[in-house]
């Protein structure tokens, strides 16, 4: 059997792949080029050479600015990283970073067979326009946007939905579509698409129908500022930065509410109106700028009281900047944003985090203009926004950057002793568990065991959990609901997303109806078809091709031993036992 | 051979960004609490084992319900009836707890601090205002007694020790554990689910038993990897362990079994169900110390009077909640005491709702001035009326207990606390914002409250 797993420390050769187009390629004799198949001392450091970083990992080709700022970086501080991710780890990754879900065994094999120099490049942009990566992406923009249908109706939710959907299916600038999302005006967002971005930070009073003005214009100004400038205003939204923040933001330690208010006042105007005279129980908004503007006077119901009066005056919170006289305040308010060069970096930054585990700046909602230290590579942070900036601000274009970095690549193995400074380097992946929607769709895409999951009010049903147009879709399947729940699903409302551990996942994972059904073979499953298939496939073939399905990767010889023994002493229940084992082993619901 | 996967960190052990650590914490999962600090000295009451709350969210109307103010709104088939102990009561809506009045006391004195729903669901788990920058690490009521009455799990101990019933649809969600470790996260079950997941029968249980014998060999190495760098796997392996014990545990079946007998005596619905649980739960005592269920849809701003809303939760909740003090006070312990004097149950809402005539809509909005908030077990005495509002409900006239202002969830928690023998003065101070947590909050957003216990319960 052919065995392609990755042997231990400080296997060093340059990857074919790496080779050819792309970075900076290497003559074969060169010093740091170790010939195919020998390994390397992990305790040796080689000396860094031009174009490269060499370390007991192997040596990792630089490929883009990225690679250039990361590596260097790690050159320049003589900081050991990862070798690049052999094929299996990363094909596995990738697929369940840019789709998340797992790719198909024969896509797989084939792969890992190919020789094509640049079929990881090529791999990235078929998924970057693969069906699973709008579904994915849809759906991570309506969790930050927190649509659901309790807030937005479900119509109002499917049709954000789908305009979501539909930018990033066609790649639009993403200035443009955040300036369309803040500038909307809509008799309902049961018929206009991105005015339910803005619908959702009504606050709604003790009738469930009023519209609290002030304390939704203040929403607005947080919410917006969380996901375009990558700052949190949540904490002077309620009081002044002084005597609170200044062991936590030092810029916004010296803020104040009313400047908060200032942000907010450009939308003192909009009105957010729930369409109950249709009927009581929708929650459908109209939004308009018709406003009496924001007074500081008003009533909260949701914050300590504003103490001032007066109507204030727009002033955009990071330059101060007023809006034009005789413009409209939303379109001024987008134009600022979209033109600050902190909402390409904020945004760049976001995503990085996505891909690579953690943030250059971390968190991404938590930027602090006056600490310096505060990103770990501020030199590649401005290189990416600069670079989103001035092409279209293509958020496929950006997610292209980082997945063909050899940064990205990085296997989360580490050879030799791993310290926590070495985190900030980006010198491994850092491993995450799957969300509760990739392990949904890991277990029926890997079992080939679908099930529906019907969108209300589209009259359609959707197979992955990642195309789901919110949780509350999982609400009427009550034991696959229950796992989501289990597993951290959040209700895009006060509920977070949560990958925190839990006896119930495991118990769920070992026996709840949900994983029972996928394991077994049912009839026309891939597993009940393999078995039957003519001439009978071998016990050890059909392990190695269940792990394939699984875990995307070869078994190890114990491991292909024990799940041969299994299937060989009966082929039904031993191959069942097989994918029940599959699912619940441990590297199953963690992304590495 | 190693492993491939092996020697990796999660992110969260791997990160730390120094000082922006501040705001970009993470939580290490098994770090006990230190620094558990009491401010006076505080005599618990230690008169209950177990509490359970019994969250009607949405906010039930009031003034429909336990403290009945009729008006020209109230519909002629509420049956109101003045009872032998003078209290007016809707017997059409609750004629089961009207004939128990014995086993609970009404506080007609309580009142919420929100307004929306989402902060005051939030403040009856947690008992503390939604504090958007603290809100990741505070923990709720359960997680706090689960970590303090840690001491006292038993070897045998399998279960949990906070669960969650059928906690769905808020908007508050479920609140984990917050700063403290993740094993005081509450344990969530919805009984519209198949519970023989938690309880397999004998035959899935060989089959299970089987096949975890297995997984231990053939999953073994990343299980038992002792390296930093394999944490990760352990402590999910931890969790593993855990639902091992779980369901290897001869009472689980019984926990789970939810017999139709029961179900039919209950109501036969999802809140009825949960009570179930819930007794089965404090009947095995088998590491369950406290229990969060949640029955949904009071949220009446619209046709209140429409048989299928307020009438049908109260009958939903009438069937339940008496069923489940029947099933308690009739189990006795070996101390003579029985389960119900044991277990500290507290009824509620997230509000009330707007008193006096109904809406345009014909329904009751948010209203956190004054409401009821049922009590039983756990050693009070039950049978009292606690409290008064004015003449439709919407102030507190006369508070009727030492605190002699309205009863707060800081109130609530203080006597949730003391009935479970824990001190709720303490605080702590090693929480990763660093600032200090007071089991029982001492301000919320606008006021500084001293809490107390509400011992006229007790009297």
């Amino acid at each position: 059997m052919r065995l392609a797993l990755i042997v231990g420390l400080g296997l060093a050769c340059t990857p074919v792949w790496a080779q050819a187009g792309g970075g900076k390629m290497l003559p074969k004799d060169h010093p740091a080029v170790e010939p195919k198949g020998k390994r390397q001392d992990a305790s040796r450091l080689t000396a860094s050479v031009a174009g490269q970083t060499a370390n007991a990992g192997g040596t990792a080709e630089r490929r883009n600015f990225i690679d250039h700022e990361i590596f260097g970086r790690m050159s320049r501080d003589r900081i050991p990283h990862a070798p690049i991710a052999g094929d299996h780890e990363y094909f596995r990754r990738i697929h369940l970073d840019l789709t998340g879900r797992l790719p198909s065994p024969e896509d797989t094999a084939e792969f890992v067979r190919s020789t094509d120099p640049q079929k990881r490049d090529k791999l990235a942009d078929r998924l970057l326009k693969s069906p699973g990566f709008l579904a994915k992406w849809t759906y991570w923009f309506c969790d930050l946007a927190q649509v659901n249908s309790n807030r937005l109706g479900t119509d109002g939710r499917n049709l954000f939905y789908q305009y979501i959907y539909d930018f990033l299916h066609m790649d639009r600038a993403y200035d443009e579509v955040v300036a369309e999302m803040l500038t909307t005006r809509a008799a309902s967002n049961y018929y206009v698409g991105p005015a339910s971005y803005l619908v959702r930070w009504v606050v709604i009073g003790d009738t469930c129908e009023d519209e609290v003005h002030e304390d939704t214009s203040d929403e607005i100004a947080i919410w917006t500022a969380k996901h375009f400038l990558g700052i949190n205003l949540q904490c002077i939204s309620c009081h002044d930065g002084k005597r609170h923040l200044e062991k936590i933001n030092t810029h916004l330690a010296g803020r104040t509410r009313a400047e908060l208010w200032k942000q907010a006042a450009f939308f003192g105007k909009t009105r957010i109106l729930r369409r109950t005279e249709i009927a009581t129980t929708r929650d459908e908004y109209s939004i308009d700028d018709k406003g009496p503007g924001y007074n500081a006077a008003g009533r909260s119901v949701v914050r300590i009281p504003r103490g001032a009066k007066g109507v204030v005056e727009p002033g955009f919170f990071l330059t101060g900047e007023k809006p034009r006289p005789g413009q409209p305040l939303r379109e001024e308010f987008a134009r600022m944003i979209t033109s600050h060069p902190q909402f390409a970096r904020a945004t760049v930054n976001m995503f990085w985090a996505e891909l690579m585990g953690v943030g250059i700046v971390d968190p991404v909602d938590e930027f602090d203009f006056d600490n310096k230290d505060q990103a770990s590579h501020p030199e590649l942070l401005d290189a990416l926004a600069k670079d989103f900036r001035d092409n279209g601000h293509s958020i496929r274009r950006l997610f292209r950057h980082i997945v063909t970095s050899s940064a990205y690549q990085l296997s989360s193995k580490f050879p030799g002793e791993w310290k926590d400074s070495y985190a900030r380097y980006y010198a491994r992946k850092f491993v995450r568990r799957l969300t509760s929607e990739e392990l949904h769709d890991s277990i029926v895409s890997a079992s080939g065991i679908y099930h529906e999951i019907p969108v209300p009010n589209r009259g359609i049903s959707v197979r992955y959990a990642s195309e789901a147009r919110s949780p509350e879709d999982f609400r009427r399947l009550r034991d696959v609901n229950f796992f989501m729940e289990s597993f951290g699903q959040p209700n895009r409302d006060y509920s977070q997303r949560s990958n925190e551990g839990a006896i119930t996942q495991a118990v769920l994972l070992m026996n709840s109806p949900f994983v029972k059904e996928k394991i077994r073979a049912a009839p026309g499953s891939p597993l009940s078809q393999l078995l039957d298939t003519k001439p009978e496939v071998p016990a050890g073939e059909i392990a190695r091709r269940l792990f394939l399905r699984f875990l995307v990767r070869e078994p190890s010889e114990a491991e292909l031993a024990m799940a041969t023994r299994l299937i060989a002493a009966g082929r039904l229940r031993g191959s069942e036992d097989v994918q029940w084992l599959l699912v619940n082993k441990l590297e199953f619901v963690f992304n590495y | 051979m190693e492993h491939f996967t092996d020697n990796f960190l999660t992110r969260r052990e791997a990160f730390r960004l120094g000082r922006a650590a501040a705001s970009g914490y993470f939580f290490l999962p098994l770090l006990a609490p230190r620094n558990v600090r009491a401010a006076r000295k505080v005599e618990p009451r230690g008169s209950a084992r177990f509490c359970l709350f019994f969250m009607l969210d949405g906010g039930q109307s009031h003034v429909d319900g336990w403290d009945l103010k009729e008006g020209a709104w109230t519909p002629q088939d509420f049956e109101a009836t003045t009872l032998p102990t003078g209290i007016k009561w809707p017997m059409a809506l609750y004629p089961k707890l009207a004939a128990r009045m014995d086993k609970f006391t009404l506080i007609r004195s309580a009142a919420a601090w929100d307004a929306v729903h989402g902060r005051a669901q939030y403040y009856v788990q947690a008992a503390h205002p939604m504090n958007l920058a603290l809100k990741k690490e505070i923990p709720p009521i359960g997680a706090v007694a689960a970590s303090e009455l840690e001491g006292q799990r038993r070897a045998g101990d399998t279960f949990p020790p906070y669960v969650a019933i059928n906690v769905l649809q808020s908007q508050a969600g479920l609140l984990n554990s917050g700063f403290l470790p993740a094993a005081y996260s509450p344990f969530l079950v919805n009984t519209n689910t198949d519970l023989t997941a938690f309880s397999p029968d004998p035959e899935s249980k060989r089959d299970l038993d089987r096949r975890w014998n297995l997984l231990l060999e053939f999953d073994g190495r990343l299980r038992t990897d002792s390296s930093l760098a394999a944490k990760a796997y352990r402590d999910f392996h931890d969790h593993y362990k855990g639902a091992s014990r779980l369901m290897a545990d001869p009472r689980s079946a019984r926990v789970f079994d939810l017999p139709a007998a029961d179900k039919k005596r209950y109501g036969n619905t999802t809140t009825g169900d949960a009570c179930i649980l819930a007794r089965n739960l404090i009947h095995a005592d088998a590491g369950t110390r406290f229990i969060f269920l949640q029955q949904n849809g009071w949220d009446h701003h619209s046709a209140i009077y429409e048989r299928k809303n307020f009438y049908q939760l109260s009958w939903d909740l009438d069937a339940a909640l008496s069923s489940l003090l029947d099933d308690l006070s009739a189990t006795q312990r070996p101390s003579g005491k029985t389960l119900l004097d044991e277990t500290l149950i507290f009824c509620l809402g997230e509000f009330g709702r707007t008193p006096g005539p109904i809406n345009g809509l014909k329904g009751r909005d948010h209203y956190p001035t004054a409401y009821t908030v049922l009590t039983a077990g756990g050693g009070t005495r039950g049978g009292k009326i606690i409290g008064q509002t004015d003449g439709i409900g919407a102030k507190v006239v006369k508070p009727e207990w030492q605190g002699r202002r309205p009863v707060y969830m800081e109130d609530i928690a203080t006597t949730v606390y003391s009935a479970l023998g824990i001190d709720w003065t303490k605080t702590i101070t090693t929480t990763p914002s660093g600032r200090e947590f007071y089991y029982v909050e001492p301000v919320t957003a606008t006021t500084a409250i001293a809490s107390r216990e509400i011992a006229e319960l007790y009297a």
